[in-house]
């Protein structure tokens, strides 16, 4: 049988089609089972994904807390305003320091009866008992911790300051903390993508068991192993597909459920945040990594299994 | 047995019909002897090429060994499928491979929705189809009546006078008694 290149080509993708609607046909045939498998791979995806936009919403909290990164100088209350604005110069000149503001006794006092619960405090303080206050925020390259540390030991030794205070050491807390959580997560995901391996293996394993004679026949008459294991393939490829879909699915109505919860907590803290769900690029990476993971299972598994069978 | 020739194999139960059958189409492989087919060494063909080797040969059971889930057509059509016929190719020979064991009515059924002997038909069809130089055949009509194995008999003659070598292995003397071709006998794995 001689065939041109043209037709051979053609052959090999009305090959791939057919093993394509081979397994998809086999999936209709057995929906409940079908249906089954797929829910328990999404919802192993789902896990580490959900564990993921946790962290990324805490991080990005936390990136919102930077600017807890700055240092509060009480001045002595006995210094003459003129000094005070002599320091703040000072301070805004400075290349470590992205900019510093002066706050005032009578400003700080306002600050504080805007915040509501000491609305009449004035009235109730016989003079204001606030030093002057100038808050310094580092500059960008200043602003790893051991510099801002360093920052903070220099400006508490000049002599307009009374006190300084650096708020930081929470900051740093948090971000081990989430360190810590992206290495567990990563764990997770390690341990959740072995349990799709096995999963989508196992299912197919069983799936080659029960086409056997079917198998046979198509040795007998000629059929490479590829060409047997192609449907198989397509069907690992498919369950991990489904199961990314699932996964993204989960992880969404997950995201509208606490979306009012966060909210009300987010109320607390006077501020107006969104969660961040998945953009574009999580999403592909975790379509990609179904598709990884149900192709790979489904060869692992299968390969052996088929070369095996011989007609008898 | 020399190209284009037809013969029967016969012997007793356990002379070793089916095993020479079974090593002609590499199902089985041979522990010692020669044995050339198509001009091959069955020995020397390796595991890779075993898919190759049996696509040049036609193989015929007593059962059909179709696949239940696939119609008449798409069951023919595997051979075809297998080796890379486009798809207009494999439409025109699968209707032809049909209409000579007169089924070509029935391309759409499935497998279960045909007689036994129609099933048969659907067997030789698919072991025709990609014109193989080497039909084998294994008991075929073994669970046919008479009149259904003289039928299937007049198509491997017809297969015959086209040109393909047929070998078919029975023990029903009568069936081939009448037919004028070579008759090997086995006895005890031995050719008389």
């Amino acid at each position: 049988m001689k065939t041109t290149q043209a037709q051979r080509i053609n052959a090999y993708f009305s090959n791939h089609w057919q093993a394509i609607f081979a397994s998809l046909r086999d999936f209709i045939r057995r929906p409940i089972s079908t249906g089954l498998t797929i829910l328990v791979i999404g919802i192993a995806l789902a896990i580490p994904v959900i564990f993921f936009v946790f962290l990324n919403n805490v991080t990005h909290v936390s990136g919102g807390f930077e600017k807890a990164n700055q240092i509060s100088l009480y001045l002595h209350k006995s210094l003459a305003e003129n000094h005070q604005q002599e320091l703040l110069t000072y301070l805004r000149k400075r290349h470590d320091i992205a900019y510093a503001n002066l706050i005032t006794p009578s400003q700080g006092l306002q600050e504080l009866e805007q915040m509501g619960s000491f609305a009449d405090l004035t009235e109730l303080l016989p003079d204001n008992p606030l030093p002057p206050l100038i808050e310094v925020h580092p500059a960008l390259r200043a602003s790893q911790p051991a510099s801002v540390q360093l920052l903070y030991n220099e400006l508490k030794r000049l002599p307009e300051v009374d006190s300084a205070k650096i708020d930081m050491q929470w900051v740093e807390r948090l971000d081990a903390l989430v360190n810590l959580a992206t290495k567990v997560v990563d764990g997770f995901l390690v341990l959740l993508a072995i349990t799709v391996l096995l999963v989508i293996g196992n299912t197919l394993r069983l799936a080659v068991q029960n086409k056997r004679q079917e198998i046979e026949v198509l040795k007998l008459i000629g059929a490479t192993n590829r060409f047997i294991r192609r449907p198989f393939i397509y069907s690992g490829l498919f369950y991990g597909l489904f199961g990314a879909l699932i996964a993204l699915g989960l992880v969404d109505v997950l995201l509208v459920f606490i979306h009012k919860p966060v909210a009300r907590l987010a109320s607390f803290y006077h501020v107006d945040y969104r969660l961040i769900g998945l953009h574009a690029g999580n999403v592909i990476l975790i379509v990609l990594l179904g598709l990884v993971l149900g192709g790979l299972g489904a060869s692992l598994s299968v390969r052996r299994q088929i070369a095996a069978i011989e007609p008898e | 047995m020399a190209a284009g020739e037809m013969a029967f194999l016969t012997g007793h139960s356990g002379a070793g019909k089916s095993t020479l059958l079974k090593l002609i189409a590499l199902i089985e492989r041979p522990s010692m002897g020669q044995l050339i087919v198509n001009d091959y060494d069955i020995k020397q063909v390796k595991k890779r090429q075993v898919p190759e080797f049996r696509r040049q040969i036609g193989v015929i059971f007593q059962a059909p060994h179709l696949l239940q889930e696939r119609t008449v057509f798409d069951n023919v059509a595997l051979p075809l499928v297998i080796a890379g016929v486009s798809h207009q190719a494999i439409a025109k020979r699968v209707r032809a491979a049909l209409d000579m064991v007169g089924l070509l009515a029935k391309e759409k059924c499935y497998p279960l929705q045909l007689s036994g002997g129609e099933q048969q038909r659907v067997g030789i069809a698919r072991a025709v189809v990609h014109k193989p130089n080497l039909l084998l055949a294994d008991e075929p009509t073994g669970n046919l009546d008479p009149v259904l194995s003289a039928e299937i008999m007049r198509l491997f003659e017809q297969l015959n006078e086209v040109g393909v070598t047929v070998l078919v292995a029975t023990h029903d003397l009568g069936l081939i008694a009448g037919l004028r071709h070579r008759i090997l006998t086995l006895k005890r794995g031995c050719m008389l």
